[in-house]
């Protein structure tokens, strides 16, 4: 068969497809860092100024109102302003749904200043003083997979501001840049590395010489393609593309001692997904595959968790 | 102005069709050819090309989804003119690249048996449908529509990572089904 024969047949399939393909859009949330901040601090001080007023309190439930919001502003001034938008209700709240995307990261391990070198020193060292701490728990806790079966993941996509520089690594240098492993010492039968040749994975830095985006995906996949096993690796919580779970209060497993939420559902295609969320010295990893079974995944996060 | 009135001014050989059919689906067929052509002009003398093959084609044809319909024409008049300017030129454009993505599923570069191709577009047809939606527009805005991964990335809400992903695993998964129905 021509390339051209191929192309040809590609444009004759059944015109439904080319329809869905230009009506089908993904959905997004996008959380923009520099024009919330504003527009946040506005509406907490509109809510402030409402309910956070003295003379105001003492009407009915507007003092609880008042207090919750006074505790939110006294919050607000350590800078944290999650904690404002939570408290206060109506378009504070709301404030804070956009304002938890102003955080700018606040959760995040690195300090910055001198770059990789020191970042991945910090990670590393505060990874031994929990490993003490986690030895003990991996003793106790041992494995026990609790597997939630869910309609759906979730993806969202975090846009950050152009970065100031960006520092690239090849896939066995991740390890020492997160301070923890990454790539698992063994794969699933069959998968390799999809492009390693030309793989490369960045490390965002703001002017302040912050990490403003380490979230990296290695992805394994077998000859045929059907079988995929994606590990992501972040320590800013809001970068990139982040998969979650769409369901609360799922069942949390224990793999070497340390929680791992575990999420399957089989998709129309009867393809089998499995999401796996944990977190390892303040790396968050989300590890997703296609067509896995469920020891082969429990045998990666063996090695991650 | 509705699809169905449209296709009405067609069968009626009323020319306000053609004035029509440009002001709803001119933008649309020129992001096509304009994917494929990259050139300006070239663009416009092939969306001309597609109102006059519509004109033609109506009556006789009552297409069920007009915008396909119409992009369908767009798609192989330019992929022809394509073909006719750059047979012997390689490298300009994205086009080339896209059709070399294609490559390791068609095989080997020569004709072998005698190909139909609309049994060929059902096989396709078949194994799209098999796929699940997301991974199926993916692959149908790379290698029908010749967009390009940060408009897919853009359109799909993905990262432009997973978007090469997504096409290099449905590459493989086309090839084997392709393998398995005898088609290589």
């Amino acid at each position: 068969m021509k390339i051209e024969e191929l192309t040809d047949a590609i444009g004759a399939i059944d015109l439904k497809y080319v329809e869905e393909a230009e009506r089908w859009r993904g959905t997004k949330k996008r959380l923009l860092f520099r024009t919330m901040i504003p527009l946040a601090a506005c509406l907490c001080l509109v809510a402030y100024g409402i309910y956070g007023m003295p003379g105001r309190r003492g009407a009915t439930g507007a003092g609880e109102s008042a207090g919750g919001v006074e505790s939110a502003a006294e919050q607000t001034a350590d800078n944290t302003w999650e904690s404002a938008g939570q408290n206060a209700d109506g378009g504070a709240a709301e404030a804070g749904g956009m304002a938890d995307g102003a955080e700018s990261g606040g959760g995040t391990p690195q300090t910055g200043g001198t770059g990789q070198g020191q970042e991945a020193d910090d990670l590393a060292a505060g990874c031994a003083e929990m490993a003490v701490e986690e030895g003990q728990k991996a003793k106790e806790g041992a494995t026990q997979i609790r597997l939630n079966e869910v309609q759906t993941f979730s993806s969202t996509i975090y846009d950050i501001a152009a970065p100031e520089r960006v520092e690239w690594f090849q896939a066995e240098e991740l390890a020492q840049y997160y301070g923890t492993v990454v790539v698992p010492e063994r794969l699933p039968e069959g998968l390799v590395p999809e492009g390693a040749d030309e793989a490369r994975y960045a490390v965002a830095y703001d002017a302040k010489d912050k990490v403003v985006d380490d979230n990296n995906t290695l992805t394994f996949s077998d000859e045929s393609g059907r079988r995929v096993l994606d590990i992501s690796a972040r320590t800013v919580e809001r970068a990139g593309e982040v998969v979650s779970f769409a369901d609360d209060g799922l069942a949390v497993s224990l793999i070497n001692g340390r929680e791992v939420t575990i999420g399957h559902y089989r998709g129309k295609d009867g393809d089998d997904y499995f999401l796996a969320v944990f977190e390892v010295c303040g790396v968050r990893f989300t590890v997703q595959s296609t067509n896995l079974t469920e020891a082969e995944l429990a045998d990666v996060l063996s090695m991650l968790a | 102005m509705d699809d169905s009135r449209i296709i009405d001014l067609y069968w009626r050989r009323d020319q306000e069709a053609i004035v029509q059919t440009e002001r709803k689906y001119g933008g649309y067929c020129r992001h096509i050819a304009h994917n494929i052509l990259t050139d300006r002009q070239d663009a416009e003398e092939c969306l001309n090309d597609t109102w006059l093959r519509a004109w033609n084609s109506m009556p006789e044809e009552r297409p069920g989804i007009l915008s396909a319909f119409l992009g369908a024409i767009t798609r192989n008049l330019s992929l022809d003119r394509y073909r006719r300017k750059y047979a012997k030129k390689r490298g300009e454009g994205q086009t080339p690249y896209i059709l070399d993505e294609l490559r390791d599923c068609a095989g080997k570069d020569e004709p072998a048996a005698y190909v139909e191709r609309m049994e060929l577009a059902e096989s396709i047809g078949r194994f799209l449908e098999e796929m699940n939606v997301k991974n199926r527009v993916i692959f149908v805005r790379r290698y029908w529509y010749m967009d390009s991964i940060t408009a897919i990335a853009e359109r799909v809400c993905c990262s432009e990572s997973r978007i090469k992903s997504s096409l290099f695993r449905s590459r493989k998964k086309l090839r084997a089904h392709l393998e398995r129905e005898g088609w290589m």
